[in-house]
């Protein structure tokens, strides 16, 4: 089964930053920097957050010199061995989501762990007011989609599509 | 909580230096305007050429921002402005505004001139001035994607002048992040003045807070209110909602407010606007509102690239301009970004030149062969690209309505519909009579933001068609709720989530900032900022005429439409202005006692000269 993660729906995405301030909260401050979810605009109106997206063979995982990037076998969420790591950065670089971030202070990967901190609520998705952020897998997101075309009453307006 | 570091840069001599100011220092004034603005009056003697080398140009975001407070991310430019003479405060927000903060400073602060086209590259501590003859002329966002290519990386923040800028047109704007402005009073055409191409910052600090703990519920229940009712209006048609909703009132200034209401004003609509053209909206950095439309024109003469439109803009190129297209005024609005101008105070003197051409006191020789008639929207448009480059007729124009019309003479003067050199801002002060009042006094000039009128005057709390000396003590508490909203710094656009605006904000600048204060603290606050700013005028030469509207309000009654017959009686207007000195604690003539000062600690602001 497949697990969930978080995931960022572009067209109600604005771009606020606010889930990059609230992941970084965890470090007692606030700072894009720190954040596991990274925020993407392309000028004029690309928009899109990225966190890890728990790969079933994770490339961080593969990429890694001394095996310190681990699967989480009940979550799914990449377990970083922080003694080990050197902050190499290969693993950041294997990600094709760009969803490995190294931690500038301590100089050690640090990923999305979907705040296990907080028993399921992660910070990002409870701050996007916008609820383009949630904690899903992309089944069901499709469901969800599928079942906004029809509330909708039509196929919606491919108004996201701007500037492309 | 307060950073209490000011970063301080001199063109002329190439150094920069940071200052220590201390939190206790800068609490009286909160961030953003009232700190840009007592940077401004410590630093700049009376009399200083606003262009000239040893010019303040000031940047000052707020205490939230690079926190979550919701709109938070916004920061004030404050210099004296080369339109009126007089304060130039001007917000802009989104991720330039966190973002130097995260670089480690509460505010920028620039003097001197560069000997050649520069931008100021600050990263941390680290602060190079580096040459930008590559960037001369390039537009407002070009400059900005050019410097994140240049500086290596999307973090890297801008805040550019665009060729109109350069050229110091008197209402050169500051652009950032794509599409936000530090909009009025013609700060670009300071930035210009200094040969400063751009700002652009990048920041790697965390910002704390004092009470995290505390802080992070109440930021939760403040963006959760973001999207509720109260915020609706900005989250679904946006500002432009304010084109029938004027219209309705009478007060939709047109053809250069000969009329106040536009036959074409369904098809300039926000209504219209949204269906047509408005193809996402997106937010500013660290805001829950997202309030921002952005409009595209796919195809034919008036095709561009996506841009932000909001009603002031708007307005300023389509009914004042008797223009009925919108795809003519997305373009407009687009061409006044890219080159960097305010658009109020652009498409205001394009209104104001055409005026000149149909009553034949420009003529279409003095116009480079241009006929802009009212409702001709290419020759608006293609006046609006020669003041960007101060090309023939442009150069005037590229002065504002009323330098221009002091040249044209001729009577022109009655219809540049400005006060203090400033364009007015989209609400006719003859059937909002608030409104009228606002722009008389407003410290800036013919504002809607600083001093906003138009709200009791729109929302039917007061008879709008007529003056009376309940304005001035209605006009003074708004106005400070502005300077608080525009210091702290929070958007105008959640001002009403707030039942008990003061103790509420009051208690969020505490938790952030660490530092004890109250509602009445932060009221006086409000009242110390508007006052300052005055006493800023007095200084650089504010008399009484300065408080008075445009002959055009005063001696034209309204054609048509809902506020027909209606002018502004010259008595009607002095009673509420003396209503408003009196609500203000100042005299007679306008002027502020020594008494009001000190009890605002504003001791030595006071002194002329």
């Amino acid at each position: 089964m497949q697990k969930p993660f978080i995931i960022c729906r572009p067209e109600k995405c604005t771009g606020c930053q606010l889930c990059e301030m609230a992941c970084s909260s965890r470090y007692g401050g606030y700072n894009p920097l720190l954040s596991h979810i990274r925020l993407v605009r392309l000028p004029p109106a690309h928009i899109l957050s990225i966190a890890c997206r728990l790969c079933d063979e994770p490339t961080c995982v593969a990429a890694c010199p001394r095996q310190c990037i681990s699967v989480d076998g009940a979550s799914g969420t990449m377990i970083v061995d922080k003694d080990g790591c050197t902050g190499c950065g290969w693993c950041v670089e294997a990600c094709e989501f760009g969803a490995v971030t190294i931690d500038p202070a301590e100089r050690v990967v640090s990923m999305c762990n979907l705040c296990a901190d907080r028993d399921g609520q992660p910070r990002c998705v409870q701050i996007c007011v916008y609820g383009a952020l949630s904690l899903s897998t992309p089944a069901d997101v499709a469901e969800q989609r599928r079942r906004e075309l029809l509330q909708a009453g039509a196929l919606p307006e491919l108004r996201t599509r701007a500037g492309e | 909580m307060y950073l209490e570091r000011i970063l301080c840069v001199d063109l002329t001599e190439r150094r920069s230096w940071v200052e220590t100011m201390e939190a206790r220092r800068i609490q009286p004034y909160l961030g953003g305007v009232g700190l840009g603005t007592r940077l401004l009056m410590d630093r700049l003697p009376a009399g200083a050429d606003p262009l000239g080398a040893p010019a303040v140009l000031a940047f000052a975001p707020g205490v939230f921002a690079g926190t979550p407070v919701a709109t938070g991310g916004k920061h004030a430019v404050v210099a004296k402005s080369p339109l009126t003479g007089m304060i130039g405060d001007s917000l802009s927000g989104s991720f330039w505004s966190h973002t130097l903060r995260r670089a480690g400073y509460d505010a920028l602060v620039i003097t001197g001139r560069a000997d050649e086209l520069v931008i100021l590259a600050i990263y941390d501590d680290q602060v190079q001035i580096r040459p930008a003859a590559h960037l001369a002329g390039r537009s407002t966002f070009d400059t900005e994607a050019a410097l994140q290519a240049e500086l290596g990386s999307d973090q890297v923040r801008v805040s550019a002048i665009g060729p109109a800028g350069e050229r110091m047109v008197r209402f050169a704007c500051i652009a950032n992040d794509h599409g936000r402005m530090a909009g009025r009073a013609g700060l670009g055409a300071v930035m210009g003045s200094k040969n400063l191409k751009a700002v652009a910052v990048r920041g790697s600090h965390t910002i704390r807070v004092a009470d995290m703990e505390a802080l992070e519920p109440l930021v939760l229940e403040l963006a959760r209110s973001c999207q509720e009712p109260m915020t609706y209006k900005y989250r679904t048609l946006g500002t432009p909602s304010n084109v029938l909703m004027l219209n309705r009132l009478g007060a939709l200034p047109t053809r250069n407010y000969q009329q106040t209401t536009f036959e074409g004003a369904e098809k300039i609509s926000g209504e219209r606007l949204n269906q047509d053209y408005v193809v996402r909206l997106v937010a500013c950095a660290g805001c829950p509102v997202g309030c921002e439309h952005l409009a595209l024109v796919r195809a034919g003469t008036f095709a561009g690239a996506p841009t932000r439109i909001d009603y002031e803009p708007l307005y300023a190129v389509s009914s004042l301009w008797g223009v009925d297209d919108l795809a003519a005024a997305v373009r407009a609005v687009e061409i006044a970004g890219q080159t960097g101008m305010d658009a109020i105070s652009a498409g205001g003197t394009v209104a104001w030149a055409m005026e000149c051409f149909e009553r034949g006191l420009l003529s279409r020789f003095d116009l480079d062969g241009l006929e802009p008639r009212f409702g001709n929207a290419a020759a608006g448009i293609a006046l609006l690209e020669k003041i960007a480059r101060r090309e023939g007729i442009g150069d005037l124009l590229a002065e504002g309505t009323r330098r221009a019309a002091e040249q044209v003479g001729q009577g022109s003067l009655d219809f540049a519909m400005q006060v203090k050199g400033l364009e007015m801002a989209g609400y006719d002060p003859r059937s909002l009579k608030t409104m009228g009042l606002s722009y008389a006094v407003g410290v800036r000039g013919a504002c809607h933001n600083r001093s906003p009128g138009y709200i009791p005057d729109t929302q039917s709390a007061v008879d709008r068609f007529k003056g009376g000396p309940e304005r001035g003590p209605l006009l003074v508490d708004l106005e400070n709720r502005a300077a608080v909203l525009d210091s702290l710094v929070v958007c105008k656009f959640i001002r009403g989530l707030f039942d008990d605006f003061y103790s509420q904000v009051a208690h969020i600048y505490h938790l952030v900032t660490g530092l004890d204060t109250s509602l009445q603290e932060m009221a006086t606050a409000g009242e110390r900022i508007c006052t300052l700013k005055k006493a800023f005028n007095i200084r650089q030469g504010w008399t009484a005429a300065d408080d008075w509207l445009p002959a055009r309000a005063l001696r034209e009654p309204i054609p048509s439409g809902p506020g027909r017959g209606v002018h502004m009686e010259e008595t009607e207007l002095r009673e509420m202005i003396a209503s408003y000195y009196a609500a203000r604690g100042w005299t007679a003539e306008g002027l502020i006692p020594r008494e009001k000062l000190e009890e605002l600690g504003l001791d030595s602001d006071g002194e002329v000269g």
